[in-house]
């Protein structure tokens, strides 16, 4: 019968094309080393928050931990009413989103957005090929949480880029 | 979907059966975009199981095949490429295949039909789950192809799993009830449809499609 023939094209067609994408493998991307970026020194109750202004551009803040201080949102609050540091963010159904920070302005008619990499375990995604950076002997992975659940504690560093999907 | 030996069905009757058939395909795979953007917003409540599934049922392979698979490249048009192409092949060609097996079981009470209807989809939307977490965390995808990543397999896929399974169980009771209610209405007006668009088929045999009348 002609439809059952072209059904079957159609999804022998498919299943080739799949195929094609799954043998047109390439490598998983490795950790990148910022060999450029200085973590800073942190006291037993600080933890770090760096934002990535461009090129080999950092920017590092020290934050010291208090009982009020126990989310990145809690994070970027303090930063904001301790280092002037300017946030445009707002409200969604999963915490608060990023839309600005610092001098990250991402320009979203280029799909850019800013990522969030996390030195805690229990934070760090764990899809394939999750971007990872290793700074001396930390390693930043992006974040599977939004800053509003992501943990702060004592010795974390939160990191802050621009990206693009 | 069976029809009478291709020798006594006349050539007329045969191409407005087969345009019938692209027709309904094509409007199957437009209701499947359709309905997945239109509850986009609200997280893993939808409709693409229970249509994949009326669709296979009273229409079988001919038309759920073609239909499912335009629905996927049209969605790789609309967000582009990543692993979810891998799970989406997957699972909604599975899905239809196990509907159209199920359409083919010679069930006569309906209240025994609403429930295997119903106990399938759950197990497929549940293995819909799983599927998307092993995908996820086995396959990755860096814009230059496809790449595997089998570090900590098993226990990445534990914390996606974790992670997702708010949702992945807000899609099965949305599932299991939305089968309860609406599979058996959407096959009967399917039925009715099916007999009105291909005559000349079920003049001939009584049992095509999925082989149940409503």
């Amino acid at each position: 019968m002609k439809t059952k023939r072209i059904a079957s094209l159609i999804l022998t067609v498919a299943l080739i094309a799949v195929s094609t994408a799954l043998v047109a493998c390439v490598d998983k991307p490795a950790a990148k080393q910022l060999t450029e970026l200085i973590l800073p020194e942190l006291k037993t109750n600080q933890m770090a928050v760096i934002i990535k202004n461009g090129g080999n551009d950092y920017t590092s803040y020290t934050v010291t931990l208090s009982e009020d201080i126990k989310t990145g949102e809690d994070v970027i609050q303090y930063l904001i009413e301790e280092a002037s540091l300017s946030v445009d963010w707002t409200d969604s159904e999963h915490g608060k989103y990023i839309n600005s920070l610092g001098s990250l302005k991402p320009d979203v008619s280029k799909k850019e957005y800013i990522n969030v990499l996390t030195s805690v375990a229990k934070d760090k995604g764990v899809w394939a090929g999750v971007k990872s950076y290793m700074v001396g002997k930390v390693t930043l992975t992006e974040s599977q949480v939004g800053i509003s659940d992501m943990t702060a504690e004592a010795g974390a560093i939160i990191y802050f880029e621009i990206a693009s999907y | 979907m069976r029809s009478r030996p291709i020798e006594k069905v006349n050539r007329r009757g045969k191409i407005r059966y087969n345009a019938a058939l692209i027709a309904v395909s094509a409007m199957y795979a437009a209701l499947l975009v359709g309905g997945k953007e239109a509850f986009s917003a609200l997280p893993n409540v939808e409709v693409v199981t229970l249509l994949v599934a009326v669709c296979a049922y009273v229409w079988g392979p001919v038309v759920v095949f073609p239909a499912v698979n335009v629905f996927i490249v049209v969605d790789m048009a609309i967000w582009g490429v990543n692993t979810w192409i891998i799970s989406y092949l997957i699972h909604w060609n599975t899905a239809g295949l196990c509907f159209w097996l199920l359409g083919k079981l010679k069930v006569r009470r309906n209240a025994v039909r609403i429930v295997i209807a119903d106990i399938v989809a759950v197990v497929l939307t549940v293995l819909f789950g799983v599927l998307t977490s092993f995908i996820d965390v086995f396959v990755g995808y860096s814009g230059g192809g496809f790449f595997v990543d089998t570090g900590e397999l098993f226990s990445r896929f534990a914390v996606m799993y974790t992670a997702g399974i708010s949702f992945y169980a807000t899609q099965t009771v949305c599932n299991a009830v939305l089968f309860a209610v609406v599979f058996l209405p959407l096959v009967r007006i399917n039925n009715k449809a099916r007999l009105r668009l291909t005559p000349q088929e079920n003049a001939s045999d009584d049992s095509a499609g999925n082989g149940q009348k409503d």
